[in-house]
């Protein structure tokens, strides 16, 4: 991997409910290289669509980034004013988000749409060549140039997203984060959504940082998994690492849960159920569902360190070093 | 162990009409299920398997007489319930069960989910209040929610989704049904909690001898629970066989693309079958077979002939005019390498 892009340094974003503050990332250190193509994956409540939104500083009320650093390229993000992070947003990180629908104005054609982001950074001088580009954009994405007069409707589920990746990496991006972009479609299109945004990745020499729930489709595709369970980073490292030696229990038991076509016709998954992020457990998070959790592992958070080429925050663990 | 048949569906169809009026746009006929037969027998799980459009949550409607077919027949325990009217369906109710993917829905929010569990025993008036309650907290017990006193009166909303999923199976489950349509029970559960709702499902369908009808999009689920899986594309059933076999040793063309598009930790760096596009409009269904347009192996007979699901050895259906030979997945796979 090569220097940073991003860095992350005790970063935590809660989000103040009546009943108490949701601490939905809650201290997350880690770098991504340029030219990395990272997947950060979770299950639902680990924090890891929130961090997506936070490193874009985009992350809604009533939640807030409450403390530590963002660094993109040597700057932190969260010090920025919202006009300079708009410069930033599309230009230099594009994102794609789960929902193409959502995500696409119904009644604008998707030519207008892609064009939007050439005219607001001052890219494209003129309507026109703002249409005109938007054209080269969809077919880097795999459209015909002419399907800049169609509207979403017009389009497949699998277009539609092929479309938003087209505005996303419109201005060349150096970091693309997509959160769940296929979660929606079928197998077969999902494998052709990932295709497209690995060439996409080579072609342009982007980082790409893929927040997913799905261990295997993030072992198919990146460098490297970070594995992020109730708001914390509990093991990051190398694909062949992560997926065939996993050192967190949590990332052994989602790689266990995850049925796999040509793995065990045994399903196993992990005893009891996430904890409230308002009253998180004490001591290591995992532990109330952790069947290697010692006297310590309640009481003591265990930090994050590094295990050859990885980083993990498991006291059990590093035993076995 | 497979016994006698309990559900026989020939030759269903359901057609919707969208659109037409005033304000509805062209008038568009979606051919939801387009001509779908097989059989099920007591204790067996027969997966159908396919991606949204393909028809497989209308069938499972169709078999419990939840939607009315267009055409075919139903045919449940030797009765053919096909046209029979509510007053009759009522008595038969109570044996054939349907679980679905959300939870969130599936519940009523304000009323406490041991009541909801109990009620299918009083509707049917099989059980006083008092008798349905004891039973409701010995399913409550039975599904994992202990102590269920202390779940009895909670509402849906103090529960987890996976919790809630819980309740929805014993709410199924409290009538000791024969046939239970599970449609995508599993999808909306974080992965971790997968397997405790699928093994109560095989749990109960040991106990009480059930026939299921279990709906996925996820071939690497069906793999686990079926033991027969039927590939669905367009309203029809494209491919059928012992589940091992089928996911061993594909014989139609979109069979293979699905098996080899499937993520996996296990063979990440396999070679895909490819095919074209994405599935047509239901409302735009090709001509000939339904799938040629995608198929990389489509023959001139494709575009104007549908093929007829129809045995290619003991046991096995498939319908295509031109399968994939014997062995094909293996040697795919190991001539392989990225694709």
């Amino acid at each position: 991997m090569g220097e940073p892009i991003l860095q992350l340094r005790d970063l935590r974003v809660y989000y103040y409910t009546l009943l108490g503050a949701v601490r939905a990332v809650d201290g997350v250190t880690m770098d991504v290289g340029r030219g990395e193509w990272v997947s950060i994956v979770g299950e639902s409540g680990s924090g890891k669509s929130t961090l997506a939104l936070a490193i874009m500083r985009l992350v809604p009320p009533p939640g807030r980034i409450v403390g530590g650093s963002i660094l993109f390229d040597g700057t932190d993000l969260t010090r920025l004013s919202e006009a300079e992070m708009r410069r930033i947003r599309g230009r230099r990180i594009g994102m794609v988000f789960q929902d193409p629908m959502a995500s696409l104005d119904p009644v604008r054609r998707i030519g207008d749409q892609i064009a939007d982001v050439y005219l607001e950074h001052g890219v494209a001088s003129s309507k026109g060549e703002a249409i005109r580009m938007a054209g080269e954009a969809l077919e880097m994405a795999g459209l015909p140039r002419d399907w800049v007069d169609r509207y979403p409707h017009q389009l497949s589920g699998g277009q539609r997203q092929r479309a938003l990746i087209a505005a996303a990496v419109a201005l060349k991006p150096e970091l693309l984060i997509a959160d769940e972009p296929t979660t929606a479609l079928d197998v077969i299109v999902q494998a052709k959504i990932m295709d497209l945004i690995e060439g996409l990745k080579r072609e342009l020499g982007m980082t790409v940082i893929l927040i997913t729930h799905d261990i295997a489709l993030a072992a198919e595709r990146s460098t490297r998994i970070a594995v992020m369970y109730a708001g914390k980073l509990v093991e990051y490292g190398p694909v062949d690492a992560i997926v065939e030696d996993p050192l967190h229990p949590y990332t052994r038991g989602l790689i266990e849960s995850a049925p796999d076509l040509w793995g065990e016709k045994r399903l196993r998954g992990i005893p009891g159920y996430p904890p409230d992020l308002r009253r998180p457990p004490s001591g290591c998070r995992f532990h109330p569902r952790c069947p290697l959790a010692l006297e310590r592992c309640r009481s003591e958070e265990p930090p994050l360190v590094r295990v050859g080429d990885r980083l993990v925050a498991c006291f059990r663990a590093l035993e076995r070093r | 162990m497979p016994g006698g048949v309990i559900l026989e569906a020939v030759g269903l169809r359901k057609y919707f009409v969208k659109g037409g009026g005033i304000l509805g746009g062209p008038r568009r006929v979606i051919k939801a299920v387009d001509g779908v037969t097989f059989t099920l027998r007591r204790g067996e799980t027969l997966a159908l398997v396919g991606e949204s459009g393909s028809g497989k949550t209308t069938t499972g409607k169709l078999v419990l007489r939840l939607l009315e077919p267009d055409s075919g027949r139903i045919i449940f325990d030797g009765e053919d319930i096909t046209h029979l009217p509510e007053s009759k369906l009522r008595p038969l109710r109570p044996r054939m069960q349907m679980i679905y993917q959300d939870p969130y829905w599936s519940l009523n929010p304000r009323k406490p989910v041991g009541e909801a569990v109990a009620e299918p025993l009083i509707v049917h008036g099989l059980a006083s209040r008092e008798e349905a309650r004891r039973e409701a907290l010995k399913l409550l017990e039975r599904v994992g929610l202990t102590p269920p006193e202390d779940f009895y009166w909670r509402i849906p909303a103090q529960l987890s989704g996976g919790q809630r999923q819980r309740v929805v199976i014993a709410r199924a489950m409290i009538l000791k049904p024969e046939l239970v349509v599970a449609d995508e029970p599993v999808s909306m559960i974080d992965v971790s909690m997968r397997a405790e709702i699928l093994r109560l499902l095989k749990d109960f369908q040991r106990d009480y001898g059930l026939a299921m009808i279990f709906i996925t999009h996820d071939l690497s689920v069906a793999r686990l629970v079926a033991d027969r899986i039927a590939i669905m594309y367009l309203g029809r059933i494209v491919e059928m066989g012992p589940a091992d076999a089928i996911l061993e040793d594909p014989r139609h063309p979109y069979t293979a693309a699905l098996i080899t598009a499937a993520p996996s930790v296990r063979l990440r760096r396999r070679r895909r079958y490819e095919i074209r596009g994405e599935i047509a409009d239901p409302s735009r269904i090709p001509g000939g077979c339904r799938f040629h347009p995608r198929c990389p192996r489509a023959l001139e007979r494709c575009r104007s002939e549908e093929p007829e699901l129809a045995e290619s050895e003991p046991g096995r259906l498939v319908a295509c005019h031109n399968p994939l030979p014997k062995g094909w997945l293996s040697k795919w796979l190991s001539s392989g390498g990225a694709s």
